[in-house]
């Protein structure tokens, strides 16, 4: 039918041209010129790979048949009868159990482990799939003691032009190198560094929006992204989604990373991100006034060894948190570093280091509602380090040791502890991708 | 006048800029190889993996993005051989036209015969590829396939340079008709010998020279292989005349390939990389002469 419509344009488009507007004619003349030049139409004519005529085409066809984006200009290679057509399924479960010298007061119920003794950290269930010629969805669950949740829900463009990219759904934001990973499965660490924690919470920074992001044509690798999500992170932001009224009330998060290889085994990514939304330090009415910016560089040094699973990687992030609440401001700046060796197929060893130094009040800030705790310019440091045994590609052992300075807070003196954790996990399904 | 015309407009298209010119992205070195032999002078051919590396496991860098985001095809293994690393990147590379499905993602095991197909998928096997073994750059005349295919391929996604494709692709495939009685020969005196090599990556070789293969040092795919297991392929090794040979490649543990070998009995010989990874032996019959020069001094016993 397609076909057929669209054949009959070329064939009749000097008859339909004359029915048509005033501009018409000019259509008709690009249309008709293809005929006399290449009348039997033969896949082998030289007009065929033309790539004006071609375009001319498109843009023609655009027109008569009011398509908004042009069909792939390729076929979809059909499956064989047989394999059905299921998404990728994975399924990571992580087991811990800990021991905390001075409580596990440090730390608020999220996916690290806050108890003593064994306990579910999460069970991460994905789907993934293309859900047709020009969008990939990825789907993760997460179950965990506390129920399940939707821990990212998103679909991604893979055809735009100008090497812009859209994704939409619920996702991390693009803020740094840490908050877009899932640390569990992904970091060499049982734990979130303390930054990360004190500004974004146990469930990092996410939402539900869009992000739109761009590859820049450089000789070097440069990425643009920026997005806009709901902001009811509750740490440094507060208006959940189902509240948000005005633009103003959702999160806007930018960042850029560049990347170069230093050598063929030495690669060094860098990024600057920056991410300002409604705190509800005031209320939620009053979001205009009372914002929160959090700046971020980060830093990824990743050296591979010659021939071997094995390689060295600097990791380390720096974050700035300003939040204004009804009579002032407060301001805070955390740091983390760490060092990973994976020695080979097996063994992997990292030493991580955590610092917030103790931030300022700016006049008389009113640190008010559930948020306020998380606004409070503490300080506190902690270091740790992790040694992990790859079974096989499908499962681990991790063992994890950590020194907390305890929070420190004006007036009161900290208590310091150990933490001491046995990680377990296991991956089940589909082959998923090793993060760089 | 029109011929001389003609020879012009061809020095012209020949020296066009780059941009026109076909740009592909081969994941591994092996297919690089193909790709630089069907290609020829018609466009550029980037290699993403490292040769010294394990193919199952590079880093997918930002850098390998810019390329596929530049790439106007794609030419990778498949199987799940690159699963590690190389699905994000096409994702990240917002090229439309190498995406899975699309012309431009050229798929090197769609086009060949494949050996171990119809393996359980089951992960108590191992890191099994439920679709096949994905290595079959090993046997040159599925080389001779893919290369052959892959200029089809490329003659129908450019059509300009379709004639070149398919002559380049024909050059090769001529090449390879030459070589390969010839390779074949070099190693008859070595039919039904086996090997015990570390990895299951080489039954396509082993597939074509009549090789046998005693059993692998890992006792799955992926899986490190126990002390038991080892004790008893040692064994094995020792009670098999005439003597087999363990071989690994360079991503392999060394130490563990030569214990066997020692305890074994017998001769050890290092496996080079993929294509490249020998200084000075870039192409695919370069790669193959340096493989089969150190398969045979081993079974020589040299």
């Amino acid at each position: 039918m397609c076909a057929a419509s669209l054949a009959l344009s070329l064939v009749f488009s000097p008859f339909t041209a004359g029915a048509e507007e005033a501009n018409a004619t000019v259509e008709a003349q690009g249309a008709t010129e293809p005929l006399p030049r290449n009348p039997t139409g033969g896949a082998d004519a030289p007009a065929a790979n033309d790539p004006d005529e071609r375009r001319r085409l498109e843009e023609e066809l655009a027109r008569e048949l009011a398509t908004a984006s042009p069909p792939p200009d390729a076929p979809i290679v059909p499956l064989a009868p047989g394999p059905k057509i299921l998404p990728d399924i994975s399924l990571i479960g992580t087991f811990a159990a800990a021991a905390f010298t001075e409580g596990p007061t440090l730390r608020f119920p999220a996916h690290e482990p806050v108890q003593n003794g064994p306990q579910l950290q999460e069970i991460e269930l994905a789907l993934q799939s293309n859900i047709d010629p020009f969008l990939r969805a990825d789907i993760y669950f997460a179950i965990s003691e506390g129920g399940l949740e939707v821990e990212e829900a998103y679909a991604t463009t893979l055809s735009l032009p100008l090497n812009l990219q859209l994704r939409a759904g619920h996702f991390y934001a693009p803020f740094g190198r840490f908050n877009q990973t899932h640390f569990l499965e992904a970091t060499p660490f049982v734990d979130m560094p303390l930054p990360n924690r004190r500004f974004f919470g146990g469930e990092q920074l996410r939402g539900t929006g869009a992000e739109g992001s761009v590859l820049l044509p450089l000789p070097f690798f440069l990425e643009l992204r920026a997005a806009a999500l709901t902001a009811g992170n509750e740490v440094s932001f507060g208006v959940p989604g189902d509240e948000t009224e005005n633009p103003t009330d959702l999160l806007g998060v930018a960042r850029a990373m560049a990347s170069f290889d230093l050598s063929d085994r030495l690669t060094l990514n860098a990024g600057a991100s920056i991410a300002n939304g409604p705190n509800a330090t005031g209320g939620p009415l009053v979001t205009d006034a009372n914002r929160t910016d959090v700046f971020g560089g980060d830093l990824y040094l990743r050296l591979r060894d010659r021939s071997s699973r094995a390689y060295t990687a600097l990791q380390s992030e720096f974050l700035y948190r300003r939040a204004t609440a009804p009579g002032g401001r407060v301001e805070q700046s955390g740091v983390y570093a760490w060092l990973v060796r994976r020695f080979d197929a097996n063994w992997e060893a990292a030493v991580r280091g955590d610092f917030l130094p103790e931030g300022r009040e700016v006049g008389h800030p009113e640190l008010g509602g559930e948020i306020g705790t998380f606004l409070e310019p503490i300080s506190q440091w902690r270091v740790g380090g992790a040694i992990t045994w790859y079974a096989t590609e499908f499962q681990r052992l991790r063992f994890q040791v950590n020194h907390d300075s305890g929070i420190r807070v004006e007036g009161v003196p900290a208590e310091s502890g150990q933490e001491f954790f046995l990680q377990y996990q296991f991956v089940m399904g589909a082959h998923g991708a090793h993060p760089f | 006048m029109s011929i001389r015309f003609s020879a012009a407009l061809l020095a012209l298209l020949v020296a066009a800029p780059a941009a026109a010119d076909v740009r592909v992205v081969a994941s591994l070195p092996a297919l690089g190889s193909i790709a630089r032999e069907v290609v020829g002078s018609n466009g550029s051919v980037t290699v993403l993996a490292p040769a010294e590396q394990d193919p199952h496991f590079a880093d997918g860098k930002p850098s390998m993005i810019l390329a596929l985001n530049r790439a106007d095809v794609l030419f990778f293994a498949g199987l799940g051989l690159e699963a590690g690393w190389l699905p994000s990147i096409v994702t990240a590379s917002r090229n439309a036209g190498i995406q899975p499905g699309r012309q431009g993602s050229i798929e090197a095991a769609s086009m060949i015969p494949l050996l171990e197909t119809g393996v359980k998928a089951d992960r108590s096997l191992g890191d099994v590829h439920p679709g096949g073994n994905p290595h079959f750059w090993f046997d040159p005349r599925r080389v001779r396939t893919v290369a052959v295919a892959f200029g089809e391929k490329l003659a129908a996604l450019d059509a300009k340079n379709a004639a070149a494709y398919r002559a380049n692709a024909a050059r090769f495939a001529a090449e390879l008709d030459d070589r390969i009685p010839k390779w074949k020969a070099s190693m008859a005196p070595y039919e039904g010998r086996s090997l015990v090599p570390f990895h299951k990556s080489l039954v396509y070789l082993e597939d074509w020279l009549g090789l046998r293969e005693l059993g692998t040092i890992e006792p799955l795919p992926g899986i490190a292989p126990s002390p038991s297991h080892l004790a008893g392929l040692i064994l094995r090794i020792r009670e098999t005349k005439p003597a087999p040979l363990v071989v690994a490649e360079p991503w392999h543990n060394r130490r563990t390939a030569e214990t066997v070998a020692e305890k074994g009995g017998v001769k050890f010989v290092r496996l080079p990389g993929d294509v490249g990874s020998v200084p000075g032996k870039d192409s695919y019959v370069a790669h193959m002469d340096e493989l089969l020069g150190r398969l045979r001094a081993g079974l020589e016993g040299k």
